[in-house]
């Protein structure tokens, strides 16, 4: 008996599986009619859908939205996401949900206390170096003849000195060596007819680092919005600079995910021609974007990468991408709240 | 779960205001047959929304569950194709 209420719970749960809508039609509109939110353009209806099959709404550029529209978005508890044509992140909206204000109070408490701080931004720098170093080993166990024996080995020291860090200024400059190394591995990671000339962003200057850029402007946008709801402040941040001006925390969490997600997607796409010279264009301020209709196929396999499924070894179980964003925010909720050690997501290779 | 709503209602206005109902839930596979992907709370929202329109005496709908292995074996013949749960929307 019990086992099969178990089992209609998990298929509820299946069902309750919800989609993200991407707009980048421009000058189309969001209207809502019903319980059911409709994209026209014009007079033609381009999609109509119920809101209960959405999770958030991504807007790029020129798209209208009605007042009502959004009113139905926040009775269902959808976020809202509004970003450029390219893909820059301008704002999000969320409904005033009652924010949880015992993490709060507890998140702005440990601000101010040093060791905390200096625990979790060793876990999150040790985390990050320590996906860059499998990404990179993964990768160099494939492709044997490329040799890159000696940035294994580098980004291995790099890992070590974080233990030994005593306060957060130093992990800054740890953090900035061993990306300097994992980026020039990364580099030649790239195959085909695409090079890396390195990191370059603000803007991107090559196909490469724009779809670097783009993926962890997603990423980004989707962990402070679950931030946001999980009931974070999400512009507190303990290893990011809280001046920044923007949902720091969602930077904070951001780091471990990079290599084994973002990092990984783009390898993925370039290497095996998903997108060739002619996606990309650049603007006059020569930054390099993604063409529109390469835009939609992107978030085709964005969206394949964060729901994936892979069996995590921490706990033996069924998970993806974007259950481990929210298993890890819930970590932190955790290590806020009790004093735990905060562990860091860690991609098995 | 997949639902499947079928319906037949002689009043137009009545008829109008039930479709409206299940666009809400799920899409619209013949003119009077919906299907709907749902969990239990939205079915029963589902359910009190078609009570408030149908009158017992003059109207019928009819709502079949559809088990995960019969859903696999459903024969379309024809136009159409059956309802899934869709990844990702993007326009």
């Amino acid at each position: 008996m019990r086992s099969e209420e178990r089992s209609t719970a998990l298929l509820q749960r299946k069902v309750l599986i919800v989609a993200n809508l991407y707009l980048t039609e421009q000058n189309s509109v969001l209207r809502k009619s019903g319980d059911r939110l409709i994209v026209q353009k014009d007079d033609n209806i381009l999609l109509e859908v119920q809101c209960h099959k959405i999770d958030a709404v991504l807007i790029f550029g020129n798209v209208q939205f009605t007042t009502q529209a959004v009113h139905e978005l926040f009775e269902h508890g959808i976020e809202m996401a509004i970003l450029t044509r390219t893909g820059k992140l301008i704002g999000q909206i969320t409904s005033p949900t009652p924010k949880n204000i015992t993490l709060r109070l507890q998140q702005f408490k440990k601000y101010w206390d040093n060791d905390f701080r200096l625990m979790l931004s060793k876990a999150i720098v040790a985390g990050k170096i320590m996906n860059c170093y499998n990404v990179v080993r993964l990768f160099s166990y494939n492709h044997p003849k490329l040799h890159l024996e000696t940035e294994i080995a580098a980004l291995e020291t790099k890992l070590e000195d974080v233990e030994s860090a005593t306060y957060i200024n130093q992990l800054f400059g740890m953090e900035g060596n061993a990306a300097k190394v994992y980026f020039d591995a990364f580099g030649r990671m790239i195959l085909g007819e695409f090079s890396f000339p390195g990191r370059k962003k603000h803007p991107s200057t090559d196909p490469v680092n724009a779809l670097l850029s783009l993926s962890y402007t997603m990423i980004f946008s989707e962990l402070s919005s679950l931030l946001d709801g999980l009931g974070f402040d999400p512009y507190l941040a303990y290893y990011h600079s809280i001046d920044y001006g923007r949902a720091s925390l969602a930077s904070d969490l951001m780091e471990e995910f990079r290599a084994p997600v973002a990092d990984r997607l783009t390898l993925n796409l370039v290497n095996n021609r998903v997108f060739g010279q002619e996606d990309f264009y650049s603007n006059p301020n020569e930054g390099v974007y993604l063409r529109r209709e390469a835009l939609k196929r992107y978030f085709v396999e964005y969206e394949g990468m964060l729901n994936r499924e892979f069996i995590r070894q921490e706990t033996k179980e069924n998970t993806t991408f974007r259950k481990c964003f929210r298993f890890q925010a819930e970590k932190l909720a955790a290590s806020i709240q009790n004093n735990e050690r905060y562990i860091p997501f860690l991609q098995e290779v | 779960m997949l639902y499947l709503v079928s319906y037949d209602i002689p009043d137009t206005g009545r008829r109008t205001k039930l479709a409206k109902v299940l666009k809400d839930f799920g899409d619209r596979v013949q003119y009077s047959v919906f299907e709907c992907i749902l969990d239990s709370s939205l079915l029963n929202k589902m359910v009190t929304r078609i009570k408030k329109i149908v009158l017992q005496e003059d109207d019928s709908v009819r709502i079949y569950t559809i088990c995960a292995n019969c859903e696999r074996v459903i024969h379309v013949i024809g136009q159409g194709k059956v309802t899934r749960v869709e990844d990702v929307y993007i326009v």
